[in-house]
């Protein structure tokens, strides 16, 4: 058996330089601003691009992101190929320092010790085991991917060198702290096989289309949105999953590329359903110029159980429908532009109501509500002292935790019309307000 | 105008409800022209008795406080009981007991049918529901016959006509009379933001978040008569007040009766009592009482019947016999406590014949003052005497006097930022910020919003309402050991109610509501120095064969007091503090009566007061004291002319200002109460002209009030600092004639006092008293002595106890102990088999340097610990040998490091001293050389911070000591010193300072500059200080 040469690759910021990286790249600030929150997710999806990368020069490639990130490439078989490995590491960190991130590489002949030595300082390629040995020696305990509480425990026995712990008798390591940890420094050495988790092609769906010219008219990206949308359908069949949400980018030239994000109220993979809301986004759309390319992108993926179609259940189909308009109107009519009511618990009576989006279910309005008109004024108008008070007062005096403090005295009065007005006397200024009317 | 009782109202003391203290509701009642208040808190009658002083206060015939309560019973049914007698008072305080009893602290339960029986005197207010209906007031006239009523409450709410009619038609139909009532939650409208953020606080939401849960309005405040007047109908408001009109019950009528089991049958308790003090004297002075001390036990005597105080001597005597028996340690203080009688009752250990010159206020005719005796216990033996009590009276008959828990600054921010909505971070950020001593309203001033990350508008919203909620009561807890121990059944006195621990139970009042209705109660108090000198004298008599009794001490011991001079007082009572230790010095004491002003007059009272350097100057130039009068002479002989007790201030507006002993009671009570509710106005004016009218200066008057004013909250009586004094110089005592015992007493009855053992054992060998490591071949649970058989008077050396091995069970050590005495161990891993140690343990103590007789050093001991396997069952000891590992041991500087880590200690040398060459080097003084240096000398030193302290007193000066191999360095930190470089001085350590030498008064100080955080030198010592305590 050869004997095996792994590089590792720490990359101490990787979140923070794929966030500042995606940032000149983001098409708004709503997807920065939802990153931002989920620095884990980047990460991840970083490390997947990287692990990419690194497959063209290893056919094993592994990561970790806890205690890291660290990424292995084993090179054992392929150096050769590149020219032995100081080239190759030469090459590799050229690069890595133009994808902008910071990194410490090491290579050394098992995976832990690889991971080890990016944090030794200087020396960091060793290629037998005889050199890492000696290599290890000086080398202080904490740099050991121990539990903390090994380590106080090992510090505790006088132990400060890694050659002073590897110098005792594994069973005398095993019996005090588990085979878990005679294994682990085993496997520094190289004396145990580290099995590592080989990394596979990415889960994510992105797909292009380039147009030969530029096009200038949204319905002229229908065509290939429709074979787009078609093959999207088809992988997410493969995959037995749906999507909540797909975005699909406009790229133009001498311009960054525009966007938009298809959002669903329910997870959906139908390619129909797909174009229909796609063609009722782009009516409403103005491009900012000509598009030379569009690319399909869709990052998360649900289960596709959930979207089992219930030929039977009425219910459930009328409510379907009810989604699929909400969706459409909300698409045709943009963002925010359609909107559900629900009653807040305030006591005073411009706050006792807000907007909510259209999705969220409401719960029914309190019995307080009777005694209330529905129509309310959007402000209450001043008026003059009402003639004629059916009922009241009922005295309100809350909100000074807001800076909306009101102190009023509420009446039922009668117009000069017959109609029922709701009107109060603001107690602090004695003014005469007219707040609802019953219709 | 109509008139009106209002006979529905909450005070704060329905917690969370109420936004107006019970004085308030009263006084503003009283001002809008009510008949009566009805203070109705919720299944409550913690409020009653401040409602009942503040009605006191009034002096108005015409208007009357009636008690009563509210109660939300679990089946929905609202009620309002008021006590027209005591009858009826009594049986609300029993519903109230009920309730409570059955429930966890702060909690009550009740059902419709707790209502049914049992309630015959009292009236009952139904709050009806918006669907009342028929059945449910049937039954209200069907339990309460011709003595309830359906209560109309009215706040504007939108349908209150409808309200108002459908309650009419519901009243006539069941033949109930209505009245109206205000549910009043706030004595004024102004209260309605304070009220809202209770209620948040209540739900545990923001105040944006309670929504509907909050009032909709302010109404449920004391409205004025005209407004009441427009909206109820004139028959509803003179019911009201006809309701009050056969409410004739007062507090003032309670008394209370004593339990009679005390004294045998066909003896009278006078009768009882005298023969106890007779077999007493016998016992005190065996070769004859003399005369003088006869008389005055006499006349003690003769008082005590005269004024029915028997049974409570009793009550303290039985308690007092009960701790002899069970060889526990106690001392009684306070007035009464030092009198001849206690003495030979064996309440007190201090011989009249010693103190004659002091006790003239012991009880007296003239003030209707009740007895004041304290008892101390040792701190980890008062529950033994505490449930002794329960069970000699029964929870019926004996409960604690609860404390009113009040909102501090503190938890105000706390909870106010909570309701407003202030993110936890912020408010932790103002709390800190805010360190204690801060006054509230300098936050704004002190400090740039952004710092604080709270906009202003919304940080003086917060600062307001935590003003209004500082000193609102929050809950009852139970009193440190005030027991009210009664004949019958306290529940018909006072409700009780759960405490927090189990098997306690508090009533609903506190001392100073027991204290106003004149109550009596016996203090059972913990003190840790009594649990220090009983073990110090266990340990005397284990190596001198002896046993030393309090009363053996040698009582003019000049050793003792040169000592005392020098102010070598680590660890004992009292005076062990650093002001104590800087006034000792100054103040020479040489007899007990010095010690017994040194307790009194390092105290906020007297500093306040500015008593301390006229005494000082007086004491040092005797020539110059003169006295105002020859009458005052007499009063303040004994402290050179500056009054230093709280008996003092009395006796002088006796003497100078005409006052009689009842007037001076009354101030004396006035005093400790001002805080609480004001009212010293009055005896202020009388002072004054008073003392005008004897030819005294104003300046000398003025002084005077200013020193009670001081008094009013740290008050000290003269008779409690004797008793403290006698413990301080027997504290003393020990220490200097038996240092050892007293170190290992004092670090086995930890936590206590100012000191860690790290502290003590620096301390105590510095007086040449080896300290040996702990070692499980040798150590006990407890810190034990070793005599030297070769010099048996040389003083023992210390052996510390496995209970300084920091997370060692005591069940361990304590097996340990037991098979060492079988057999001795010969390894670590048959320690840990024939002890049945845990990994954990075996551990902590191979950390902490206590197997150093199984192994070869520390870094030895700990790899051992690691591979102690335990195996099951008939293979247990027996498992695999290993063979031996060469480990590199411990540099001394790492076993010091690894002694402060695990045991809190190091038998090894000083920290500082291993950084002695180093600092010298860099010019550090040592404390000892700062005794040879001249005062302004610019000095730089360094040491462990013990302690750091900031007197409210000292207005912003903090003063920090710091411990080095040589003793304890005095800082100085000014209030800019402090301000600038604060972080350094709470954090560090090792701090550094860099400052001038003051020396005064053979006391040496040094006042800081610049301050450098040391910490790192000690490589991960921890600081170990008291800060701010």
């Amino acid at each position: 058996m050869s004997t095996a040469l792994w590089l590792c690759i720490r990359l101490p910021r990787l979140a923070q330089e794929a966030l500042a990286a995606s940032a000149h790249q983001a098409a708004d600030a709503a997807s920065l601003a939802k990153r931002t929150v989920d620095s884990a997710a980047i990460e991840q999806a970083a490390m997947e691009r990287l692990a990419a990368w690194a497959y063209q020069w290893s056919s094993l490639v592994s990561y970790q992101l806890p205690d890291g990130p660290l990424l292995w490439l084993e090179l054992a078989a392929s150096r050769s190929l590149f020219g032995g490995h100081a080239a190759l590491l030469a090459n590799i960190e050229a690069e890595l320092s133009q994808l902008g991130y910071s990194h410490a590489c090491a290579l050394a002949p098992s995976p832990a010790a690889a991971a080890l030595l990016t944090r030794a300082g200087q020396q960091r390629c060793v290629s037998t085991p005889v050199e890492l040995h000696s290599r290890l020696e000086p080398l202080p305990l904490a740099l050991l991917a121990l539990p903390e509480e090994v380590l106080a425990a090992l510090h505790s026995a006088g132990l400060r060198r890694i050659g002073q712990l590897l110098g005792l008798p594994a069973a005398a390591i095993a019996r005090r702290f588990g085979p878990a940890i005679s294994l682990y420094l085993q496997r520094l050495c190289g004396t145990a096989s580290d099995p590592r988790l080989a990394w596979r092609m990415p889960a994510t769906y992105s797909a292009r289309f380039e147009f030969d010219a530029e096009v200038h008219d949204t319905t002229a990206l229908l065509f290939p949105l429709r074979r787009l949308l078609l093959e999207f359908q088809g992988y997410l069949r493969g995959r037995d999953c749906a999507v909540l949400r797909f975005t699909l980018a406009f790229e133009h030239y001498r311009q960054p590329a525009s966007g938009v994000t298809i959002g669903m109220s329910a997870p959906a993979r139908d390619a129909a359903q797909f174009l229909l809301l796609v063609r009722e986004r782009l009516q409403s759309l103005v491009l900012p110029a000509a598009v030379s390319a569009l690319r399909l992108q869709a990052l998360e993926f649900t289960a596709a159980s959930v979207l089992q179609a219930d030929f039977f259940g009425g219910d459930e189909q009328q409510l379907q429908q009810l989604q699929l308009l909400l969706d459409r109107l909300q698409a045709r009519l943009g963002d925010g532009q359609v909107r559900g009511l629900c009653q807040q618990a305030d006591h005073r009576p411009e706050r006792s109501w807000c907007f909510i989006p259209p999705q969220q279910s409401t719960a029914r309005p309190d019995a307080q509500a009777a005694t209330r008109p529905c129509t309310l004024l959007p402000q209450p108008r001043r008026i003059e002292p009402p003639a004629l008070l059916l009922s009241g007062p009922e005295r309100i005096e809350s909100g000074w935790w807001d800076g909306g403090d009101v102190t009023r005295d509420y009446y039922v009065a009668r117009a000069a019309d017959g109609a029922r007005l709701w009107v109060f006397q603001d107690l602090a200024a004695g003014g005469w307000y007219l707040q609802g009317l019953w219709t | 105008m109509r008139a009106y009782a209002e006979l529905h109202a909450l005070s704060n003391f329905s917690f969370l409800r109420g936004a107006s203290h019970p004085a308030e509701l009263v006084t503003q009642a009283h001002a809008l022209g009510y008949r009566a208040l009805a203070l109705t808190d919720e299944c409550s009658l913690a409020g009653a008795v401040r409602a009942h002083e503040a009605v006191r206060d009034l002096r108005d015939a015409n208007f009357k406080l009636i008690i009563g309560a509210e109660f939300h019973a679990s089946c929905g049914l609202k009620l309002v009981l008021l006590a027209p007698s005591q009858r009826a008072y009594g049986q609300i305080c029993q519903l109230i007991t009920l309730g409570r009893r059955r429930s966890k602290k702060g909690k009550y339960r009740l059902g419709r049918s707790d209502f049914e029986s049992g309630l015959d005197d009292c009236l009952a207010l139904w709050i009806a529901p918006g669907d009342a209906t028929l059945r449910q007031a049937t039954w209200l006239r069907e339990f309460f016959p011709a003595r309830g009523w359906l209560a109309i409450e009215l706040h504007r709410a939108a349908d209150d006509a409808g309200r108002l009619a459908a309650a009419l038609a519901l009243a006539r139909a069941s033949e109930l009379p209505a009245v109206a009532s205000g549910d009043v939650h706030m004595h004024v409208r102004s209260r309605r933001a304070l009220q809202d953020v209770l209620t948040a606080i209540r739900h545990g939401c923001t105040i944006d978040q309670a929504g509907w849960r909050l009032y909709p309005n302010a109404e449920r405040h004391l409205r004025a008569l005209q407004e009441l007047a427009n909206l109820y109908p004139p028959a509803l408001l003179d019911e009201s007040a006809a309701i009050a009109e056969r409410c004739s019950f007062s507090l003032s009528q309670l008394h209370y009766e004593y339990p009679p089991e005390l004294v045998p049958a066909g003896m009278s308790a006078g009768e009882h009592l005298r023969a106890l003090t007779a077999a007493g004297i016998a016992r005190r002075w065996p070769q004859g009482v003399p005369a003088a001390i006869r008389d005055t036990i006499e006349r003690e005597l003769a008082l005590i019947v005269e004024l029915r105080y028997e049974h409570f001597f009793l009550t303290v005597h039985d308690v007092v016999e009960y701790a002899r028996r069970e060889n526990i340690l106690c001392q009684g203080r306070g007035s009464a406590a030092n009198s001849a009688v206690c003495y030979a009752l064996g309440i007190t250990e201090i011989d009249p014949g010693r103190m004659q010159l002091l006790f003239e206020r012991f009880i007296s005719r003239e003030r209707n003052e009740p007895p004041d005796i304290d008892v101390d216990f040792e701190h980890e033996r008062r529950e033994e005497v505490v449930q002794y009590i329960y069970r000699k009276y029964g929870r019926e008959r004996a409960a604690l006097a609860a404390t009113v828990i009040c909102y501090r600054t503190r938890s105000a921010v706390r909870d106010v930022g909570r309701a407003l909505g202030v993110a936890d971070a912020d408010i932790d950020r103002l709390t800190r910020l805010h360190v204690w001593w801060d006054k509230p309203g300098e936050i704004q001033r002190k400090f740039a919003a952004d710092e604080l990350g709270i906009e202003p508008i919304r940080l003086s919203r917060l600062m307001r309402l935590v003003h209004g909620l500082i000193g609102f009561p929050r809950h009852l807890s139970q009193h440190v050991g005030g027991f009210v121990i009664s004949g019958e059944s306290l529940s018909t006195l006072v409700p009780v109610e759960n405490a927090a621990m189990p098997e306690r139970t508090v009533i609903q009042w506190d001392k100073d509501d027991l204290e106003s209705l004149g109550l009596l109660k016996v203090d059972v108090l913990a003190l840790g120095m009594l649990t220090a000198m009983h073990r110090c004298f266990d340990l005397i008599e284990g190596y001198r064969g002896a046993r030393l009794r309090m009363q053996d001490i040698p009582p003019k011991d000049e050793v003792t007091f040169d000592m005392i001079c020098r102010a070598e007082t680590i660890g004992v009572f009292q005076i062990e503090s650093r002001a104590q230790m800087s006034m000792l010095p100054r103040l020479r004491p040489r007899n007990f009566y010095d010690l017994v002003i040194e307790v009194a007059i390092v105290r906020p009272g007297p500093i306040q007061g500015d008593m301390v350097h006229p005494y000082l100057q007086r004491r040092e130039q005797p020539d110059s004291v003169s006295y105002p009068s020859a009458a005052l002479k007499t009063v303040l002989q004994r402290t050179l002319g500056v009054p230093i007790f709280q008996e003092q201030v009395m006796q002088i507006a006796v003497v100078a200002a005409d006052f009689t002993p009842g007037d001076a009671d009354g101030l004396r009570r006035a005093m400790a109460a001002w805080k609480r509710r004001g009212g010293l106005e009055p005896y202020r004016e009388r002072l004054l002209s008073g003392m005008a009218r004897n030819g005294y200066s104003s300046e000398f008057a003025e002084q005077i009030y200013k020193q009670i004013l001081g008094f009013g909250e740290y008050g000290f009586p003269e008779s409690h600092a004797a008793s403290f004094a006698l413990l301080t110089y027997i504290s003393c005592w020990l220490k200097c004639h038996e240092p050892a015992a007293f170190a290992a007493a004092l670090i086995n009855s930890q936590p206590m006092g100012f000191y860690s053992p790290a502290q003590i054992t620096q301390d105590v060998r510095r007086n040449g008293v080896p300290v040996r490591s702990v070692d499980v071949s040798i150590s006990d649970w407890d810190c034990t002595l070793e005599p030297d058989s070769r010099v048996p008077q040389a003083q023992p050396a210390l052996r510390l106890g496995m209970r300084l091995v920091r997370g060692l069970p005591r069940a361990d050590a304590e097996r340990i102990v037991a098979e060492r005495a079988q057999r001795s161990f010969a390894s670590i891993d048959e320690l840990a088999a024939r002890a049945l140690l845990s990994r954990h343990s075996i551990q902590a103590l191979a950390a902490a340097g206590a197997l150093g007789a199984l192994s070869a050093h520390r870094h030895d001991a700990n790899w051992r610990a690691l591979g102690v396997e335990r195996l099951p069952g008939l293979i247990a000891g027996v498992s695999a040998s290993e063979a031996a590992v060469a480990l590199p041991a411990p540099t001394e500087r790492q076993d010091i490091l690894a002694d402060y880590r695990h045991l809190g200690l190091t038998t090894g040398r000083h920290p500082l001293a291993l950084l002695r060459p180093a600092l010298m080097r860099k010019g550090f003084r040592s404390s000892s050389d700062l005794q040879q240096l001249a005062d302004g000398s610019s000095v730089r030193v360094g040491g462990l911070v013990t302690h750091m302290q900031q007197p409210a007193t000292a207005s912003g000066v903090v003063f920090a000591s710091l411990e080095d191999e040589t003793g304890i360095v005095n800082i100085i930190l000014w209030p800019k010193v402090f301000a600038a470089q604060r972080r350094c001085a709470l954090e560090s350590s090792l701090l550094v300072v860099e400052g001038t030498l003051q020396r005064r008064d053979r006391v040496a100080h040094v006042i800081a500059q610049r301050l450098r955080n040391g910490s790192a030198w000690l490589g991960g010592i921890r600081r170990d200080s008291r800060d701010f305590h």
